[in-house]
């Protein structure tokens, strides 16, 4: 290309003239997208948790990876002024940690002049976890995401300031980019993944439901083999320090192992992977005093109540989850509400 | 951060608003280049800022020095240049080659940038002291010449003698500017990260992490595709940092120029990398085959020692050496035929219309690409092993087949092929009123096409996209 590809001398109207068309263009893509194919499910943010945490008194904080998203339902059931959701897509124990002490801990330590808590509702901290939770961030390849999608701008400063961009920190301009342009298809669904396996017949491998049988293989051999692995110290550690730092503010916790997909459950994970987290939470159960409700296999959900990642849950099926489990574990949240308490 | 990424979309405007918002003099937006270059530069690596400062602190110095110094005084000169050369290279042999010679207490990190600044802080004194330009008394003025961030990490190599002057005056915001840049910048950005980045993921990278593995076929689409991503990469990087620095009013050199028009590896080296074979050719070969010393006459050991060095420039590795050795080599062929041929041409003159001839032409294209690609093998080879797996499998054998699909065959890999061809086209003579038309058809018609590339851009775009290969070097 040659170093002066315009013609000569345009003018400050003629620049308004291509810039106007373009944006044009740009435009009609975004609502042409929009007619032919649904929005990708879209990240659940930490600050949406954070915002809410500030403005209210809730009595029941649920914090957890994107998994946490699925107890949404529960402010409807319990009323939208109890429960506070913060989630922190793709997080593990460390992460759940450094969201705690950096984000919440402030407002849940909060006190006012008289020394009594200003969220003095707050009783119940439900951690919604799994054992990948406890895999190290280089096995589920989410570590350079973490804990940068929890920053604020000062975090990030700070570690830019200390390091450089790095691979961790670039993720929280790229949240911020993701967040700013949330309604735009042309940056939430880079490439069209989801325009073009929505087009696509059940059948074909590109389709919804192909990516979703291609995803549930590759879970069911991870759950079973490459998974086995987890159970970091490190991350163990930073769980239980988190758990006794909510312990010692005097809230009751309840860790709750998130729900799998039953088709993803081979006989091998029940004896490897799934069983060493399951005895862990036993001996911390033993340790520390808290709750543990296990929903691994016991949720009576079904194929399709789960996303084409074979993860998470649709809308209805975050429902029809909330509700049994109202009945299954946490039949303790239905209680009436707890009056103001003081400061310890 | 690099210009393909999402930093340098919050990073640019406020640079850009921050220029054009200050008072229109020469030392305030001289200032502010060099604070929001500090940023850049930092955003690779803060520790490396005060090496950064300190170079260009030495080498200002050096330059005044000499400009000081009346021209009599060789003496006290030739003493300031060496103490340049040797502060410059030294730095340089030591972050990227200790530990390529196995010297002990080698640096784990290479300064970013490192190969290209050095380049242009040499040809500076060179200049200042062979008296072709006079030395920059401002500080300030040298230090954002060096750390203009559009060029400070993977060039163009800029010659301070014309950059300079630029910095010297106030700029003013002019629409061709901006129109001029944000194409250079568009074009650019479709070429590393449409082409590039695509290319590397689909059909390189797969090849060569596991060479002899695929076709013959596979290999030679691979070792294609690689020619491709380099000159996207790299030629869209000096694209957008011309895009970029036009932004701030100034004007970079050109670095690539349609290159796979060459007939002959000579030309191909005018094309390619323009500003480090300029540099190469004028600090090294020139001196070198026309001074006084061993290599003086001596053109083909030029060639080969100034090809040896740039493929060392390139990184400390043996596969860089090679490829060096390479187009040492092929240089000397080719200027050897040239003489060949001119004595042929001397004794029959037909010989000379022979050489106008299409198909000599193409023969000498074809034969100059196909060099070209091969030596781009051992360039991108992880190791000896590797290469020779590679070039085994360049030859006929069974294999596993490379998967990409009808649909990625026909938007990226047709696309990408198709805007490299019309870009190389519109250099020929005959197409080169294509461009023109295009460019006299009404404003709003340019604009609706450049939105459809950007559309296309959002979609097709990896997305990670991959750090600039030359920002290695």
């Amino acid at each position: 290309m040659s170093a002066s590809p315009v013609s000569p001398s345009p003018s400050w109207r003629s620049l308004l003239l291509v810039a106007l068309p373009l944006a044009l263009v740009v435009l009609g893509a975004e609502i042409a997208l929009h007619r032919v194919a649904p929005m990708p499910r879209r990240d659940l943010e930490v600050d949406t948790g954070v915002d809410a945490l500030e403005a209210g008194n809730p009595e029941v904080l649920v914090l957890g990876s994107s998994h946490a998203g699925a107890f949404r339902p529960l402010a409807d059931r319990l009323g939208t002024d109890q429960v506070v959701v913060v989630t922190e897509e793709g997080g593990t124990m460390s992460a759940f940690d450094w969201v705690y002490r950096h984000r919440l801990k402030t407002f849940v330590d909060e006190k006012r002049a008289d020394g009594t808590w200003v969220r003095d509702r707050l009783r119940h901290v439900l951690l919604i976890t799994t054992y990948w939770d406890t895999c190290p961030g280089s096995a589920t390849r989410w570590f350079e995401s973490l804990p940068a999608r929890a920053w604020q701008l000062r975090h990030y400063l700070a570690d830019v300031t200390r390091n450089g961009v790095t691979t961790t920190n670039h993720n929280f301009p790229h949240t911020v980019m993701k967040r700013l342009f949330g309604d735009s298809m042309l940056i939430q669904d880079r490439g069209l993944l989801n325009l073009r396996s929505n087009l696509r017949g059940a059948n074909h491998p590109d389709s919804l439901e192909g990516r979703k049988r291609a995803s549930a293989q590759v879970r069911y051999r991870q759950i079973a083999e490459e998974w086995v692995t987890c159970h970091t110290p490190e991350e163990l550690q930073k769980f239980e320090s988190l758990l006794d730092v909510l312990l010692e503010r005097g809230l009751e916790v309840t860790v709750i192992i998130y729900p799998q997909m039953a088709e993803l459950l081979a006989p091998l994970s029940h004896m490897t992977t799934l069983a060493t987290y399951s005895e862990y939470l036993k001996a911390i159960r033993a340790r520390k005093g808290v709750r543990i409700v296990d929903h691994t296999h016991t949720a009576p959900l079904v194929w399709d109540d789960f996303e084409i990642d074979c993860d998470h849950l649709t809308p209805e099926a975050r429902e029809k989850y909330v509700d049994w489990a109202l009945a299954n574990g946490l039949d303790f949240l239905k209680a009436a509400p707890t009056a103001s308490r003081g400061a310890p | 951060m690099t210009f393909t990424s999402v930093e340098f979309l919050f990073f640019f405007p406020v640079a850009f608003l921050g220029y054009w918002l200050l008072p229109r003099r020469a030392g305030w937006q001289n200032a502010w280049l060099l604070l929001v270059g500090a940023v850049f530069y930092g955003s690779w690596n803060p520790i490396f800022l005060g090496l950064l400062a300190a170079t260009i602190v030495v080498d200002w110095g050096i330059g005044l020095g000499l400009s000081r110094l009346p021209s009599d005084a060789t003496g006290p000169r030739r003493r300031l240049l060496w103490a340049s050369l040797a502060w410059n290279v030294g730095l340089l042999v030591y972050f990227k080659y200790w530990g390529f010679f196995g010297l002990p207490g080698a640096s784990l990190l290479v300064p970013v940038g490192i190969s290209y600044f050095t380049l242009q802080k040499l040809s500076y004194i060179l200049d200042v002291y062979d008296g072709r330009m006079p030395a920059c008394a401002s500080l300030p003025r040298f230090a954002t010449a060096v750390a203009f961030f559009p060029h400070m990490v993977a060039g163009p190599i800029t010659r301070f003698s014309g950059f300079l002057p630029q910095l010297e005056q106030p700029r003013r915001l002019v629409p061709e500017h901006l129109a001029v840049g944000g194409l250079l910048f568009l074009a650019g950005f479709f070429e590393k990260a449409c082409i590039a980045d695509n290319f590397a993921l689909t059909l390189v990278d797969p090849v060569f992490s596991r060479p002899g593995v695929y076709t013959a076929g596979a290999h030679w689409l691979a070792a294609l595709g690689y020619t491709l991503q380099v000159f996207a990469d790299f030629a869209g990087y000096s694209l957008m940092a011309m895009g970029v620095a036009r932004g701030f009013g100034l004007v970079l050199p050109l670095n690539f120029d349609r290159p796979f028009l060459s007939t002959s590896l000579a030309e191909l080296w005018r094309r390619w990398h323009i500003t480090l074979n300029t540099w190469l050719f004028e600090y090294i070969y020139t001196p070198l085959t026309t001074g006084t010393g061993f290599f003086r006459g001596r053109l083909d050991l030029g060639f080969m020692v100034v090809f040896l060095i740039s493929g060392l420039w390139h990184g400390a590795s043996w596969g860089f050496v090679a490829w060096g050795a390479m187009h040492g080599l092929g240089l000397i062929v080719v200027r050897r035929w040239d003489e060949l041929y001119r004595g042929l041409c001397r004794k029959d003159r037909k010989w000379v219309a022979r050489r106008r001839t299409r198909a000599y032409k193409l023969a000498g294209w074809a034969l100059t690409m196909l060099y070209f690609v091969l030596s781009l093998v051992p360039f991108r080879a992880a190791s000896g092993a590797d290469l020779l797996a590679f070039l085994g499998g360049l030859l006929p054998h069974g294999g596993a087949s490379l998967e990409l699909g009808a649909f990625w065959l026909a938007a990226v890999f047709g696309a990408g092929l198709g805007f490299v061809s019309l870009d190389h086209l519109l250099g020929l003579p005959r197409f080169v009123p294509l461009a023109g038309r295009f460019l006299a058809l009404p404003a709003p018609v340019r604009g609706a096409v450049y939105g459809a590339v950007v559309v296309y851009l959002a979609i097709f775009v990896p997305q990670a996209s991959g750090l600039f290969i030359y920002a290695r070097f």
